[in-house]
């Protein structure tokens, strides 16, 4: 009776936690929808750590400490959930918290889709984690889930258990979350933008956004042919696509799910590219250098996206190496031209370096590395020797993994004070950054050399060849140092939250859209807007006269839109 | 004032001192984990030819690097906001930057481009027609490797034929030269004999005949011997005996791998190069090795449970070396057999217990039970069982509960009768070594009368 007389006592805070609960479940608000994917993703992150930390304790040393089983199903889990679970979703928070600002919209095209695909994304979620429960486990084929040996095809020694299936379902799930989430970018971006926020005026997060979900909308459904087809191997009578046995081609799922893959590795990294774009252009006061140029090489990374899968194939004596060689060579030169556009951004700028930069500055160093090893990987008789070897590993991690985490960090860094209201810890921060940064150094640096010497992936125990246990060692201490640092993130988002300084709608000088409004945003998003006249209004707005005389200023003097440009929200809620 | 402190005063000494710093720590920390940053030194001509590109690929990539970076420094360290009203340059393209920095890399990836596709072109190479080469067929199986190696039967394929089905009768000039068991190879198809009557051979395809191929008369036919020795020093813990592919110095070999199950991966890191074994099709790898010496290798294709212990050796002898232990292993060819043999028929046991032997054999097989225990019980990387002494109902339980590092199947797998029906067949096959390598463990259970 105690809890209802306390309940009684204070009936309105106690029904104020339940609407605030029945609120957020019901939510379409593109805002809360964003945030609730950060936390979601942020702690399926946490997860992810959990396992590579397992993994690193088991690798220390030579022999053995968990079954070969166990660390089969950790691995798989850990790239699963950082990929699936982590990295897609996060993207997906940032782009369906920022961009409908960005563009000055009150909302998403679609809200209820957009509910809709959170909830679907949890729900695949919960699946894939629940089959850590079911008997056999979880899926334990690596995140590629190559069969036959996910298939029970009779030749499989251990066919897995339910846990393949959960796993089939979940990511069909997630693809469809995917799916739904980039048709509402895309017509949010076609049709909400606000009056003179013309293409070429898109601040670049924007831009990647929108191509982002193209790729999302274009690969993902072929990902989930190959899910369904796997599906009915396992279970339907019948089938036998993958299963050679049977008459079936291994070779098909490869192609299929690298069709899928290869893209999403770009899905994973552009939105943290565009993130670090706008960061850099914030914090330097300068235009991001070469913006069509950044556009144009964005739009040439997802063509040729698209046609470089067969790369993660080369050693399976089923490709046709030289196209595939080729193309992957040249996907080179549009990252290129980022990296040099975001150095020239600085160059000359008037720079500080809070922590969202540092993260920024980090994210080009680590992509440095992991954009000259891609090119190691594509001269194809190089990669005979470095495919499925801890060199990939190290590779991949730089890139997608590493790379992708910092411009998301930044993007934290970035926009905590539009989502809270409240600074994030900048002391707290740098001391994440040095962490992070110095731990994952430590730790997939190492791993390339591991590599060159020939360690392979997914093993779960190694002959100790000279120099290998060393270097496992000091892989595992690094992986720690970096967990060490994302304790104390995790620790400084909790203490931001209660002890955060306070901070305006434009904490960071801002200069585009999000940061014209209150932090946190209203429900609608915008009482006015500024008016747009180039990528960066907020900028014009603040230093557009002192520049007047600059000749390399410019901004366009037609509004573009008509002359509705300044309270377009107010006015579209009047009209809707 | 220290000279530290002197650098550290001017951007240009503060940059210096950070490569400088950071050139230092590589250093030293290559030096403490002794890692190269090469590839291993090569022992085929082939790992010679990609460790050439490598370098060129490594030569690029470390100067690009050391210039990005470089670039990335001092635009961090050089312009810094100095005061709050401060407003930088609105600078935002230059067409020439522009054009230099896509056109530059553009020129670089296409000089890579031709590079890597000749040297791919010189390492896919196969053997000049005439010229004499090794031919070692791998079977990648969970989780071990077999390495089989043919000699001529002494005989031609008699009509043309189709091998596209499971089971499938033969015809030879001379089948009498077919004994039981005896695996033939065509082409790079594998076929094992599983009867013969009259002049009509019934094979099966064994692991590497998953590929549908014709075969014309005449064709030339192999008999397949099982080549893989192994060493019995541990080098991890549950792979004890890893199994040895023996090979010689300076010929082409043709590596056909081939899969009996899922996929895996032909991973010799001193020959720079891997092939994935993909079940269903049989694929070539070309090595002409430099230099003899034993080289570590490993499947590199995630393949279940114990893939970290799928581990092999090569082992490079001169020609001489290897031409004797050629000899050696292949053995002289079975006498032949006159009459029918294989078939349905029952065959008595020793005690008196019934099986049928010809269906053990079938299930030894299709099991996979020869991959570790050799294709007659003769003993691999798995004991010696061919005649065991070990009672038939410990043989059950071994399926069962096994002991030491054997797979386990249940009842739905390979009933109690069906084990029975492989004791039969392995009773009546011909035990190569004296009995002395029953399983430990399961040797004590004999003495306690278990
Ligand atoms: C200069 C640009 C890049 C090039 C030339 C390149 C090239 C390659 C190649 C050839 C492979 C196959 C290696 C192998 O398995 O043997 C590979 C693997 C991979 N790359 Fe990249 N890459 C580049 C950038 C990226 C980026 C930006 C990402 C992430 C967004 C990424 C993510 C991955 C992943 C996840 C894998 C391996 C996955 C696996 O095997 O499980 N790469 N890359
Ligand atoms: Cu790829
Ligand atoms: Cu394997």
């Amino acid at each position: 009776m105690a809890t209802l007389a306390g309940a009684q006592t204070t009936p309105y805070a106690g029904a104020n936690v339940w609407r605030a609960i029945l609120e957020w479940l019901t939510t379409v608000d593109h805002k809360k929808i964003g945030i609730m994917y950060l936390w979601t993703a942020g702690a399926f992150g946490l997860v992810g750590m959990a396992f590579s930390l397992v993994m690193r304790t088991e690798l220390a040393q030579t022999g053995t400490i968990i079954s070969a089983e166990t660390y089969n199903s950790i691995f798989t889990m850990h790239g699963s959930v950082m990929i699936f679970l982590f990295l897609l979703p996060v993207g997906a928070a940032f782009m369906n918290y920022s961009m409908p600002l960005q563009i000055g919209a009150l909302d998403m095209a679609f809200p209820r889709i957009n509910a809709l695909s959170f909830w679907i994304f949890l729900f695949g979620g919960v699946l894939l984690t629940l089959s850590f429960a079911v008997e056999g486990g979880t899926a334990s084929a690596g995140w590629t889930a190559y069969p036959p040996v996910t298939l029970d095809t009779g030749n499989n020694a251990e066919p897995p258990g339910a846990g393949m299936d959960m796993w089939l379902v979940g990511v069909i799930l997630l693809g469809q979350a995917s799916i739904f989430g980039s048709v509402n970018f895309l017509v949010t971006i076609f049709k909400m933008r606000a009056p003179g926020m013309t293409m070429w005026r898109l601040p670049l997060f924007t831009w990647t956004t929108l191509v982002t979900g193209l790729l999302i909308l274009l690969s993902t459904p072929v990902l989930a042919a190959a899910l369904v087809l796997g599906f009915i191997d396992r279970n339907g009578a019948g089938g036998a696509f993958f299963d050679p046995a049977a008459g079936g081609q291994p070779l098909l799922w490869q192609n299929l799910f690298w069709f899928y893959s290869h893209p999403a590795v770009y899905i994973m990294i552009l939105p943290a590219m565009g993130i670090v774009s706008d960061v850099f252009g914030v914090f330097t006061r300068r235009p991001v250098f070469g913006y069509r140029s950044m556009v144009l090489a964005l739009v040439a990374i997802g063509l040729l996206g698209f046609i470089v899968w067969a790369h993660h194939m080369f050693t399976t004596g089923g490709v046709f190496l030289p196209f595939f060689m080729g193309a992957t060579f040249l996907i080179a030169v549009p990252t290129g031209v980022k990296m040099f556009n975001w150095i020239a951004t600085m160059w000359r700028g008037s720079n500080i370096f809070p922590t969202a930069m540092l993260f920024s500055v980090g994210f080009l160093m680590l992509f440095l590395i992991g954009g000259i090893t891609g090119v190691f990987h594509a001269a194809v008789p190089v990669d005979f020797a470095l495919h499925d070897t801890y060199f990939v590993v190290g590779h991949f991690h730089y890139t997608m993994s590493i790379a992708a985490t910092f411009g998301f960090l930044a993007g934290c860094y970035y926009w905590f004070p539009k989502m809270f209201g409240k600074f994030m810890n900048e002391g707290l921060g740098k001391l994440h950054f040095w962490l992070v940064f110095i731990g994952v150094n430590l730790v997939f640096f190492t791993q390339l050399l591991l590599g060159l010497d020939g360690m392979p992936r997914r093993i779960n125990d190694y002959v100790d060849n000279p120099g290998w246990e060393l270097m496992n060692m000091l892989i595992t201490i690094g992986a720690f140092v970096s967990a060490a640092g994302m304790m104390v993130f995790l620790y400084n988002v909790f203490y931001s939250l209660k002890w955060g300084e306070r901070a305006g709608s434009d904490p960071w000088e801002g200069t585009t859209l999000e940061w014209a409004t209150t932090s946190p945003p209203p429900p609608h998003n915008f009482d006015s807007l500024p008016e747009i006249r180039s990528e960066r209004p907020l900028f014009d707005l603040r230093f557009g006269e002192k520049l007047q005389d600059d000749p390399h200023y410019h901004v366009s003097n037609g509004h573009n839109g008509g002359g509705g440009a300044k309270t377009p929200s107010a006015s579209a809620r009047e009209e809707g | 004032m220290t000279a530290f402190q002197r650098l550290w005063r001017t951007r240009f000494g503060r940059l210096t001192l950070v490569m400088g710093a950071a050139a230092l720590a590589l250093l030293a920390f290559s030096g403490l984990t002794s890692a190269q940053v090469a590839l291993p030194e090569a022992v085929s001509e082939q790992g010679d030819s990609i460790r050439t590109l490598y370098f060129i690929v490594f030569a690029i990539g470390v100067i690009v690097f050391i210039i990005v970076e470089a670039m990335i420094l001092w635009v961090v360290f050089r312009y810094k906001r100095k005061s709050d009203d401060e407003l930088p340059t609105q600078i935002g393209h230059n067409t020439t930057a522009e054009i230099l920095w896509t056109g530059i890399p553009t020129v670089i990836v296409v000089i890579l481009f031709f590079v890597s596709f000749f040297v791919l072109q010189d390492i896919q190479a196969a053997a000049d027609p005439d010229e004499e080469v090794t031919i070692v067929d791998v079977q990648g199986r969970q989780w071990a490797w077999a390495f089989n190696y043919a000699v001529p039967l002494g005989t031609e394929l008699a009509e043309s034929m189709s091998a596209d089905l499971a089971e499938t009768e033969i015809h030879l000039e001379d089948p009498s030269l077919v004994v039981p068991f005896m695996t033939l190879k065509m082409g790079v198809e594998h076929m094992r004999v599983v009867a013969r009557t009259g002049d009509v051979v019934t094979v099966e395809r064994a692991v590497n005949g998953t590929v549908a191929i014709r075969h014309s008369a005449g064709s030339e036919i192999m008999r397949v011997f099982n080549g893989t020795d192994t060493v019995a020093e541990g080098r991890l813990q549950a792979a004890d005996n890893t199994p040895i592919v023996t090979v010689p110095v300076g010929q082409m070999i043709r590596f056909n791998i081939a899969s009996a199950d899922v996929l895996h991966a032909f991973y010799t890191p001193q020959f720079l190069t891997k092939l994935d074994a993909v079940p269903g099709r049989v694929q070539t790898l070309w090595v002409r090795i430099t230099d003899t010496g034993d080289f570590q290798s490993q499947c590199a294709e995630f393949c279940g449970r114990d893939h970290a212990r799928m581990i092999y050796t090569v082992r490079a002898l001169s020609m001489a070396e290897y031409d004797a232990w050629f000899e050696d292993k292949a053995g002289d060819a079975p006498e032949p057999v006159e009459g029918d043999f294989g078939g349905e028929e029952e065959v008595e046991m020793e005690e008196g217990a019934i099986g049928n032997p010809a269906n053990g054999q079938n299930l030894f097989f299709s099991l996979g039970c020869n991959v570790c225990h050799g294709d007659s019980g003769e003993g691999l990387v798995g004991p010696t069982i061919a005649m065991t002494v070990v009672p038939l109902d410990r043989v059950i339980q071994q399926y069962r509960e096994p002991l030491e590092a054997m797979t386990e199947f249940t009842p739905d797998q390979v009933s109690d009768e069906e084990i029975a029906d492989i004791y039969a067949w392995l009773q009546s096959v011909e035990r190569p070594h004296p009995a002395d390598e029953i399983p430990s463990k399961l040797a004590e259970l004999i003495e306690a009368g278990g």
